[in-house]
């Protein structure tokens, strides 16, 4: 694929890599031509010194044949405005943009970006889930927030602990994901037994976090 | 009318205080406190210090009420920004962005956000002035 990446920063020039790596095309524009003259030496890949929010910068960047557009600038309004021009004047498939202030995300979705990510909003809830004491962990969500992948630790006076998975009542839109006991990681099937402290990934629908819980937890 | 004016840049505090004098309600939003003071006391309209494009901000600047905003801050983006969150969001007919460089505003304009092109203007009237009598 043919990737261009906006903002040569430490998220930029680490997305560079990593899909170099994977034998992507890369073109990647910063405003700095420090930034530039750095990165073009440590990578093989084409850089542009230049506004990503100008025509001819893009033009060089070669957004004609480009798959995907990456904005990671620090700046929201960089990132959501070379989105647009990408969508709308180059027809680009693909915008990926980073949001720098999370209360930003909802505006993304609004102006059109395909995929904006909330940098600070993952790693609080990585950081999050690391030091939470809730009950139930909400790990990623998909689809514009319609599917959640929510953990739950297995507590020992559970009523399903000694139970197989199919006798489990889960909601209807809800499967079981993978258990993890101690270090070992399964994929549940429906005779797996479940034991006390197991810890069991699910994917849900958004909002029915609380009827996985109910099947888990012991009755209050 | 009731008008929102985002950047207290000079285009902002010419535009607010013509707009005050001439009887309108003005309400001006900026990130930066010490911009807003250069309006003075004359000014009788609202002052609001934050960042205006955020939904809570324009909430609080009365955008449910308002008749037009005016996006005038010194950067192109973030008046595109502000404008369509006024367009898209709020539902606001009346929004201007105010962008320096011309070929951004022919884009945007053609995305139906209305733009006033600095360049351009000057462009013009010195080319205006230099053939005139």
């Amino acid at each position: 694929m043919y990737v261009i990446i906006i903002g040569g920063g430490n998220v930029g020039y680490y997305l560079a890599h990593r899909l170099v790596r994977d034998n992507h095309t890369v073109a990647l524009v910063d405003k700095d031509r420090a930034t530039c003259d750095r990165i073009g030496q440590e990578l093989d890949i084409l850089v542009i010194n230049g506004d990503g929010c100008e025509l001819h910068t893009l033009d060089a960047a070669g957004i004609e044949r480009a798959d995907v557009l990456a904005a990671v600038t620090g700046s929201d309004e960089d990132n959501l405005i070379v989105c647009q021009l990408a969508k709308e004047l180059f027809r680009v498939d693909r915008t990926v943009a980073r949001v720098n202030d999370s209360r930003n995300e909802h505006i993304f979705n609004e102006l059109g970006v395909d995929v904006p990510i909330d940098s600070t909003g993952i790693l609080a809830r990585v950081i999050e889930e690391e030091v939470s004491l809730s009950d139930i962990v909400n790990l990623v969500t998909f689809r514009k927030g319609k599917l959640a992948l929510v953990r739950v630790d297995l507590p020992d006076n559970s009523s399903a602990v000694g139970k197989q998975v199919s006798e489990i009542p889960l909601p209807k839109e809800s499967v079981l994901v993978a258990l993890i006991r101690g270090s070992e990681v399964f994929i549940p099937h429906g005779n797996t037994i479940l034991k006390s402290q197991d810890e069991i990934i699910a994917l849900t629908r958004l909002g029915d976090e609380n009827s996985i819980l109910k099947v888990f937890l012991p009755d209050l | 009318m009731y008008i929102i004016i985002v950047g207290c840049s000079r285009v902002g505090i010419d535009l607010a205080q013509a707009l005050d004098s001439e009887g309108h309600n003005v309400v001006v939003i900026d990130r930066n406190q010490e911009s807003l003071a250069r309006l003075g006391r004359s000014f009788s309209g609202l002052l609001i210090s934050g960042n205006g494009y955020e939904p809570e901000v324009l909430r609080e600047a009365g955008i449910e009420k308002a008749d037009a905003l005016l996006a005038v801050t010194d950067n192109d983006n973030t008046n595109l920004v502000t404008t369509q969150v006024a367009r898209k969001l709020f539902g606001k007919e009346k929004v201007l962005a105010r962008i320096y460089d011309p070929v951004r505003a022919e884009t945007f304009q053609k995305m139906a956000v209305d733009t006033v092109s600095e360049t351009t203007l000057v462009s013009e009237a010195f080319r205006k002035l230099l053939f005139d009598k």
